[in-house]
């Protein structure tokens, strides 16, 4: 063995408290690693079924593309955080040996001797923590895959435990470049030290070098301690940055998961209200509104044999889609107009409710809303709008040779607004066409070419109804090309819809917080680092007077004032990221009803709290090792800071 | 024969209106097996001295050449080399690696050069410094005195050119420190060692060959003791 591997081999032994923590980094690290990865192939390739089963081959591939962005978002966040935990860990390693290395140079060690100690040291520690980690990391996949399927029991998806050999692998790779690369970072700046300051002692720790005013505030409450704990916490702003970030990441994590499942659930309950006791839907669609086998007549005819079906409800409106704005590119939801055209008796007796003449054009100015604790109201939210004349052009869908499919918009056409619907009792007859349209306008016209045609029925025998209504449109309704027909079972969806919403909310939770236990191992090796850094320093202070109660006092205030840095950094960042998360859901479920930011307020107050409590123990924790050394051995180590 | 030849040596720290000399315009010629004290009060300049002639720290300008190579036309790497082979360095705070055994500190600057240990030059080395019975110690488990010998030894081990010692007893009792002394005395008579040393010590300085005085950054005196 060379003697670069040999000093490193004695550097692990001889060290063992700075050896164990280097190990825990690593096998920490490369466990969430791995745990991370395989959860998360699991759960995207689960998500990725439910949502194929749901709507179809087109959205799953749409899911897949977005999964993967997110799996490499995920895993950018997870080895960056990974090579701050392990290179942390190196990093007191090699500081501790400043002088030691200054030593080597100065009986003639080069930089490449030097270097080649601390990978060494790499190589070591990863030779055990690789494997170690692996396995640890499986561990915890097996445990959060359990946790999962506990959590989801009722539905029929499960997910499964698999290990492949090309994961190891590519894992196994992964861990060993970053364990090479913590490794190198102090590795080439011990390197660099001159021999004379490494002799010297002058090297990791650089302070700044204004002096930074006394705090007469602090030094009121806190006393002399106080004092030097802010001194401490100015002058080596460094230090504290990587504390800082982690403890950030980990509340920008736990924020936007709470965010996710709060805005999810709130979504999913107001739908599940808005649809009520709706249970199946049929659905035509054209892509020749002018020239569909379904017509205003068949239809009718098509409602009333489905009506006679024992116990069913029906409800039946055609439409088209319009946009406001004259091209594709500009378009937003906010242009989205919706033409509908009810059934004649229905229409007839919407204009006698609301006092309309006959050939109106009635606006729907109602719409959902629900607020944070669940409950939905209405609202109005197109007031002023009656009277107006709207320039629409539909949106025509264009079906080329190839059978693709994209919208086109048409020709445009007048329509004038000449009533409204401002308020809708429970027991509307035109509730189903509101649950439809109630994020987007909708004007209800007395004649209409649509290109959509739907029958919402509430009946109790749906296996019954199902068969029958098959045999029903077969008679009445002869589908011409690129014209389809979809049946659906609402209440069956809902399950499905319910059931991955659930499952996603899970997956994210388990997600986010082994991310943040990640995150967590951080902050722990940062702060844990900087104090075995000022172990001299806290010798000296004691050896001077300095009180075990003072010390506790001093380092209470640096990991409270430490906190409070942290918390105003990361708190805004959780709450825009929480923020970002609504939007994106917004976009997604904001076509049924509105629904106001939540505020994590409960979430924000926990991550305080935490946060606070968290670094006070490792503090605590940490000092507690150092209490053991005697302070002359300490102070005589040979270190000169 | 000179086997140290220091030149015109400036070395200034900081920049501006702090600007410190610390030697300026040094010459100093030492020969083979010669025994030289250098003394001078704290800030004269005698350890930045020791330290451009160790190779540790580079000047501002002028020259040292040690064994005929002139050391600062030298790159680190080369120059990491030529100090493991050619000299032999030794602090007042002893400076050894406290992971490796005495015997291995000791062997460090062969090890350092990828040689094969000399065993038998490891077992004079270790009965000179009195230290046989104690190889296999590390250092935390010697007295200071005791760690100072293994520095001693190790800066003995590769015969280097020169032995440099910057306050080697500051640190000790005046038994040990006596006992170095006479350690450095024997390596000069029996290896024919060139040792420069640096000390506050007149007695120590007494027994030398020869005395250097610095004072700011020059030489003021330049005495030879004995013939």
């Amino acid at each position: 063995m060379s003697l670069t591997a040999k000093l490193a081999l004695q550097q692990l032994k001889n060290n063992r408290r700075s050896t164990i923590w280097s190990l825990f980094g690593i096998i920490l690290s490369v466990a969430m690693l791995t745990a991370v990865g395989g959860y998360g192939m699991g759960g995207a390739a689960i998500l990725n079924d439910m949502l194929t089963n749901l709507y179809g081959e087109g959205t799953g591939a749409n899911y897949e593309h977005a999964s993967h962005v997110f799996s490499a978002l995920i895993g950018g966040i997870v080895v960056i955080t990974a090579i701050i935990v392990i290179s942390n860990a190196f990093r007191v390693s090699a500081s501790e040996r400043t002088h030691q290395f200054g030593v080597m140079k100065s009986v003639g060690a080069t930089k490449k001797q030097i270097r080649s100690t601390v990978m060494y040291e790499g190589i070591f520690l990863s030779i055990i923590g690789l494997p170690l980690g692996f396995v640890t990391g499986l561990l915890f996949q097996w445990l959060a895959i359990m946790i999962t399927n506990i959590i989801m029991g009722g539905i029929n998806y499960t997910m499964g435990f698999s290990v492949s050999p090309i994961l190891i692998i590519s894992m196994m790779v992964l861990s060993f470049c970053m364990v090479l690369l913590s490794a190198w970072l102090p590795a080439a700046k011990a390197a660099k030290i001159p021999a004379i300051s490494a002799i010297r002692g002058i090297g990791e720790v650089k302070l700044r070098k204004e002096k930074p005013k006394k705090s007469r505030f602090i030094g009121k409450i806190f006393g002399f301690e106080g004092q030097l704990a802010a001194k401490q916490l100015k002058r080596s702003r460094r230090n504290f940055r990587a504390t800082v970030i982690s403890i950030s990441v980990c509340i920008v994590l736990v924020l936007a998961s709470v965010s996710i499942n709060s805005h999810m659930f709130a979504f999913l309950d107001g739908r599940l209200e808005q649809l009520g006791d709706m249970r199946y839907s049929i659905f035509f669609s054209t892509a020749n509104p002018d020239a569909a086998a379904l017509t205003v007549e068949i239809a009718e005819n098509i409602t009333h044999k489905l009506k006679e079906f024992p116990g069913a409800e029906v409800d039946a409106h055609g439409s088209m889609l319009y946009s406001l704005a004259p091209e594709l590119s500009v378009m937003s939801r906010e242009d989205l107009v919706s033409l509908v055209v009810l059934e004649q008796e229905m229409y007839n007796r919407l204009i006698n409710e609301i006092g309309a003449a006959y050939g109106s054009n009635i606006l729907i100015n109602v719409a959902h809303e629900i607020d944070s604790e669940g409950n939905m109201s209405q609202y109005n939210p197109y007031n002023g709008m009656v009277g107006q004349t709207l320039s629409l052009y539909p949106v025509e869908t264009i079906i080329d040779e190839g059978g693709n499919v994209s919208p086109a918009l048409g020709k445009v056409s007048e329509v004038e607004i000449t009533a409204q619907i401002t308020e809708l009792p429970d027991d509307s007859f035109i509730k189903t066409a509101y649950a439809m349209f109630t994020n987007t306008k909708a004007i209800i016209v007395p004649e209409l070419n649509f290109d959509g045609y739907s029958w919402i029925i509430f009946v109790d025998d749906i296996t019954g109804f199902e068969t029958y209504a098959q045999s029903v449109f077969d008679e009445h309704l002869t589908l011409r090309e690129n014209e389809t027909l979809h049946f659906m079972d609402i209440a069956e969806e809902l399950i499905i819809t319910t059931a991955v919403i659930n499952f996603f909310s899970t997956f994210i939770s388990i997600f986010s917080i082994m991310l943040a236990l990640l995150g967590l191992t951080n902050v722990i090796s940062t702060i844990t680092t900087n104090i075995q850094l000022r172990a001299k320093e806290f010798a000296v202070l004691s050896s001077v007077g300095m009180t075990k109660g003072g010390m506790r006092r001093m380092l209470a205030l640096e990991s409270l004032l430490g906190s409070i840095r942290a918390l105003i950094f990361g708190l805004p960042l959780g709450i825009f990221m929480a923020w970002l998360v609504y939007q994106g859901i917004i976009g997604v479920f904001g076509q049924f009803f509105n629904l106001p930011f939540i505020m994590p307020w409960r979430a924000s107050a926990v991550c305080a709290f935490g946060v606070l409590a968290v670094t006070f123990a490792i503090m605590r924790f940490a000092a507690v090792s150092l209490n053991k050394g005697s302070i002359i051995e300490t102070i005589r180590s040979g270190r000169i800071n | 024969m000179s086997i140290l030849q220091v030149k015109e040596l400036k070395k200034t720290y900081g920049k501006g209106d702090t600007t410190v000399t610390a030697l300026d315009g040094v010459n100093l010629s030492v020969n083979k097996g010669e025994f030289v004290a250098i003394i001078g009060s704290s800030g004269s300049g005698k350890s930045t001295l020791m330290h451009l002639i160790g190779g540790v720290d580079r000047p501002n300008s002028g020259s040292v050449i040690v064994d005929g190579n002139e050391i600062f036309k030298q790159s680190e790497s080369e120059l990491a080399i030529f100090r493991r082979r050619n000299i032999g360095i030794i602090y007042q705070f002893y400076n050894l690696i406290p992971t490796l055994t005495a015997e291995e500190n000791i062997m460090l600057p062969r090890l350092l050069d990828n040689r094969k240990p000399d065993n038998d030059k490891l077992k004079s080395i270790l009965e000179t410094i009195g230290l046989s019975a104690r190889a296999k110690h590390l250092p935390s488990q010697l007295s200071g005195g005791q760690q100072q010998r293994v520095s001693v030894g190790r800066a003995l081990i590769n015969d280097p050119a020169i032995i440099l010692a910057d306050e080697p007893t500051g640190n000790l009792d005046s038994k040990s420190s006596r006992e170095i002394i006479e350690l450095l005395k024997l390596a000069n008579k029996r290896y024919n060692q060139t040792l420069v040393i640096i000390t506050h010590d007149e007695k120590i300085a007494l027994q030398a060959d020869r005395i250097v005085t610095i004072s700011d950054g020059q030489i003021v005196k330049d005495e030879v003791m004995k013939a």
